[in-house]
């Protein structure tokens, strides 16, 4: 159970609110992140979630003063866990309202968190004689009426912070080193009273509070007095928290005089006042401004509004200086540096202008990323611009300032010069003249021979049983008709003065189309070659690698109809004897793409194990030739060539169109050569000159 | 309902597979009907094709002020009268045969004829000895050119063993290279990696 600090009421272990009254209960047991408000564990140095630096790097009062005590670690100290300090659940007297902001509840924190067991070890006379009233309560009595109370008054009074800081002259003789060159009481407390001239110095917040004349004349004050570390110069010591009293200089142990006896109607704040070296500042810079600079809630009440003293009331005279560390400026926590005069005082100005992170890890920081706000505001130039350049801006604004006074002829772009329209030339000539000019006009008969792969193919037709069956496959678009047809008709031909019976199928949508185109004028040419008794054409083979798995596989269809009368092609003549594929002596592929010579060499002839020849076209031919190699091609024609060698070698009666073709064909391709000849003429000609203008 | 698509793709996968390696009553009967689909399938992918190029020409009409419409209305037009043609008058009909043998082959082949000239800028522009591999791309292109005019026969030979020896070692290279991408493509699929009849 957690018991409120305000009201008393017992909450859940883990709440971090009061059920009854809304106080924060965290801040009892861990540390509050200046920066983001994260609650840390006691003992932690850097916040959890923002990585703020939790405590404060302690300044070494001077050099020559050794630590008389193990070294503080920060705001944690005393580092005792919260279940060993039962004060933490006493709120401290005139303490700041526990829905401060985050800014002041590490304030408060630390004077909750003063060492338990030194508070009691005092007298409670004693405390109440060196506690400051102003800061004890409101209704502190005097010195004279405050001794004669019972220490638990006092408790009830003093808050425990103050209490365990009120030095006793026995454990500052303790804590004090003998070789301490701190100043004396005497000396310390001569500079307060010569301090006290500075209530002019006094800033603005601090003046009300110091309405009362001091009683005696001030006197020079010694600047050697004060440590100079500027930490250690806080005259405010009784005013602020341990951990900056603990920078303040280490009172004498011999001569604890109280203060009172010498201005009895001197306020806190004179007093605080006059501790400050008259060289310096007596309220510092960076405290008078503190209030404007800071936000308002960050200060506690206790330090917000200063309580006059009463005339006799015991005043602090001095806290025990512990020993501190000496640390370097840039290991000084920036919420502690912010605290400090002049240079740290712009970049929190800034700050206050970024936005504050919302998420992500850098939540509840502001100005983190300066660089954004650097590019945002415009820079002006590092120097004006130059007079030449000024000149080029007016001039180009002149231009953009005048329109056209009159619109200028269009010139036509000078047309460059190319060999493209020479080389369509001289190619569409040599196409065309072949076919009106035939070769042998000039005696110059093209020779069409080495036609072996030819020769294989013709053998390979002449081997076929009379009327036995073979199927073709016009697998080529119309687009190469002009070549691929020449090639079937010569096979086509060849085939019916065999005879055999053809079945023409197409794994393309146009294949019915132009097996017809080669078919028809060929039977028509036999004369007694009829459809349907000698040929016919089943069609589309719609499903490309299905369609040709399942022919392989499964034969023809039993309900497949031929393409011309739609009649079932069991039924015809061709087809009465024709289930499978095992039925066909030859299957001839008119290839005109890879894709489709692969397709049946890929799927029939493995499954099938058919001879399959095929005739191609002059683009496919490279990659036949590997089919060929393999054996999985019987025979393989390519090309317009090919067709013409078919032609010669299958004696037929008089030479097709495919012999025409090749004259045309052999014109254009060494028309072809010729103008690549010429391009490199070109190239090598022209060479130098580029590769001079490329090195100029 | 992606796995069941990628259930159904895997098992049909296998199944087809294993009917092409094995010979089993049950597999060949799978097999037979799963290829019946495929033909199927592909049928009405052949439709579908159809009314997507309607539909898109259509959209293209709709909007006027978009180049080209005139083009889609040619098209559409064409198409409309050879699908008429082939439906009222039948496939194997003289009117469809005239219309393919006087407009689309001449049409389809005049267009693939381009190729040869633009084939033969190419070849100006780019078979030029520039450096040790143009060169040898050079030799080897006018020996082929050559080769295949039957007046040159001495090249002919040599054009036989441009083709026959490196040529077909070439593609022997790029058919094994296509195979292997086949099978992996095929066990991607077979295993669920690839899916993409579910995108």
């Amino acid at each position: 159970m957690i018991q409120c600090p305000l009201c008393g009421y017992e909450n859940r272990d883990g709440s971090k609110f009061c059920g009854n009254c809304g106080a924060r209960l965290t801040q009892s047991s861990g540390l509050t992140c200046p920066m983001c408000g994260e609650p840390n564990k006691v003992e932690s140095v850097f916040c959890s979630k923002c990585g703020a630096r939790l405590v404060p790097l302690i300044v070494a009062p001077t050099e020559q003063a050794p630590p008389t005590t193990p070294p503080i670690k920060g705001l944690s100290l005393p580092a005792k866990p919260p279940a060993e300090t039962p004060a933490q659940t006493e709120p401290p007297a005139q303490t700041a309202p526990r829905e401060a902001t985050s800014s002041s509840e590490w304030l408060d924190r630390l004077r909750t968190l003063q060492p338990e067991e030194e508070a009691p070890a005092k007298p409670a006379s004693e405390e109440e004689a060196q506690v400051p009233e102003g800061l004890g309560a409101p209704a502190t009595p005097s010195a004279e009426e405050a001794a004669p109370r019972a220490p638990v008054e006092a408790e009830e009074d003093i808050p425990d912070w103050l209490r365990t800081s009120i030095p006793t002259e026995p454990r500052a003789e303790e804590e004090t080193p003998p070789s301490e060159p701190a100043p004396s009481r005497e000396d310390w407390l001569r500079q307060l009273r010569e301090a006290t001239t500075a209530v002019e110095e006094v800033p603005d917040w601090l003046k009300p509070a110091a309405a009362i004349p001091a009683t005696e004349e001030p006197a020079p004050a010694e600047p050697s007095a004060l440590p100079p570390l500027e930490l250690a110069s806080v005259p405010i010591e009784t005013a602020i928290p341990e951990w900056l009293r603990e920078t303040a200089p280490e009172p004498s142990a011999e001569k604890p005089a109280p203060v009172e006896e010498e201005k009895p109607g001197e306020t806190l704040i004179e007093s605080l006042v006059a501790a400050a070296p008259p060289t310096t500042p007596v309220a510092p810079a960076w405290l008078t401004e503190e209030p404007a600079a800071a936000e308002e809630e960050d200060l506690p009440d206790w330090l917000r509004t200063p309580v006059p003293i009463e005339p006799g009331a015991p005043l602090v005279a001095e806290p025990a200086a512990p020993a501190i560390e000496p640390a370097a400026p840039d290991q000084v926590p920036a919420w502690l540096t912010a605290l400090k005069p002049g240079e740290v005082e712009a970049p929190f100005a800034e700050l206050e202008k970024e936005p504050i992170e919302t998420s992500g890890p850098l939540f509840g920081l502001a100005g983190v990323l300066p660089l954004a706000a650097a590019i945002a505001e415009p820079h002006a130039l590092p120097q004006p611009p130059a007079p030449r350049s000024t000149e080029g801006a007016r001039a180009f604004e002149a231009i953009l300032a005048s329109a056209p006074a009159s619109a200028a002829p269009a010139v036509r772009p000078r047309r460059v010069w190319t060999m493209r329209p020479l080389i369509y030339l001289l190619l569409a000539l040599a196409i065309v003249i072949p076919f009106f000019v035939p070769f042998d006009l000039f005696g110059l008969s093209v020779p069409i021979s080495g036609g072996v792969a030819a020769e294989e193919f013709v053998r390979v037709i002449d081997a076929l049983p009379p009327n036995s069956t073979v199927l073709l496959s016009f697998d080529y678009e119309p687009g190469l008709a002009g070549e691929m047809d020449l090639q079937a008709t010569a096979i086509v031909r060849h085939l019916i003065r065999r005879p055999v019976k053809i079945v023409a199928v197409s794994t393309l949508e146009t294949g019915p189309q132009m097996a017809r185109r080669v078919l028809e004028p060929a039977a028509r040419a036999a004369g007694n070659y009829d459809y349907g008794v000698h040929y016919v054409i089943l069609g589309y083979l719609p499903g490309n690698e299905a369609a040709l798995s399942k022919l392989a596989t499964d034969g023809f269809a039993p309900d497949a109809r031929e393409a011309v009368y739609q009649v079932a092609f069991s039924t015809t003549p061709v087809g009465a004897n024709v289930k499978t594929l095992r039925d066909v002596a030859l299957v001839i592929e008119f290839a005109g793409t890879d894709a489709a010579l692969r397709m049946w060499m890929e799927q029939v002839q493995p499954r099938a194990n058919a001879r399959i020849v095929a005739g191609v076209s002059a683009a496919v031919e490279p990659n036949a030739r590997a089919y060929r190699s393999a054996g999985q091609l019987t025979a393989l024609i390519g090309g317009l060539l090919g067709a013409a060698q078919y032609e010669i070698l299958s004696q037929q009666p008089q030479p097709g169109l495919a012999v025409i073709s090749v004259n045309a064909q052999t014109a254009a391709q060494l028309t072809l050569v010729a103008i690549v000849i010429l391009g490199n003429i070109v190239y090598w000609v022209r060479r130098p000159r580029r590769v001079k203008d490329q090195r100029g | 309902m992606k796995w069941l698509a990628t259930a159904v793709a895997i098992g049909v996968g296998l199944i087809v597979l294993a009917d092409f390696f094995f010979a089993f009553p049950l597999l060949d009967a799978l097999g037979f009907v799963f290829k019946e689909w495929t033909i199927l399938l592909t049928a009405f992918a052949l439709l579908l094709g159809l009314v997507n190029l309607a539909l898109v020409h259509l959209d293209r009409l709709a909007r006027r002020a978009e180049p080209g419409a005139g083009y889609s209305a040619l098209v559409l037009l064409t198409a409309l009268t050879v699908l008429l043609i082939g439906l009222f008058l039948g496939a194997s009909s003289d009117a469809l045969a005239w219309v393919f043998d006087y407009l689309y082959v001449p049409l389809h082949g005049a267009f693939f004829a381009l190729v040869a000239f633009f084939l033969a800028t190419a070849a100006y522009r780019a078979l030029r000895a520039r450096s040790i591999e143009t060169t040898l791309m050079l030799v080897a292109a006018l020996v082929v050119f050559i080769g295949q005019a039957p007046l040159l026969g001495a090249l002919n030979e040599a054009k036989e063993w441009v083709l026959r020896v490196p040529g077909v070692a070439g593609v022997r290279g790029i058919l094994l290279g296509v195979a292997l991408g086949t099978i992996a493509t095929g066990l991607r699929l077979l295993i669920g990696m690839d899916r993409p009849y579910s995108e």
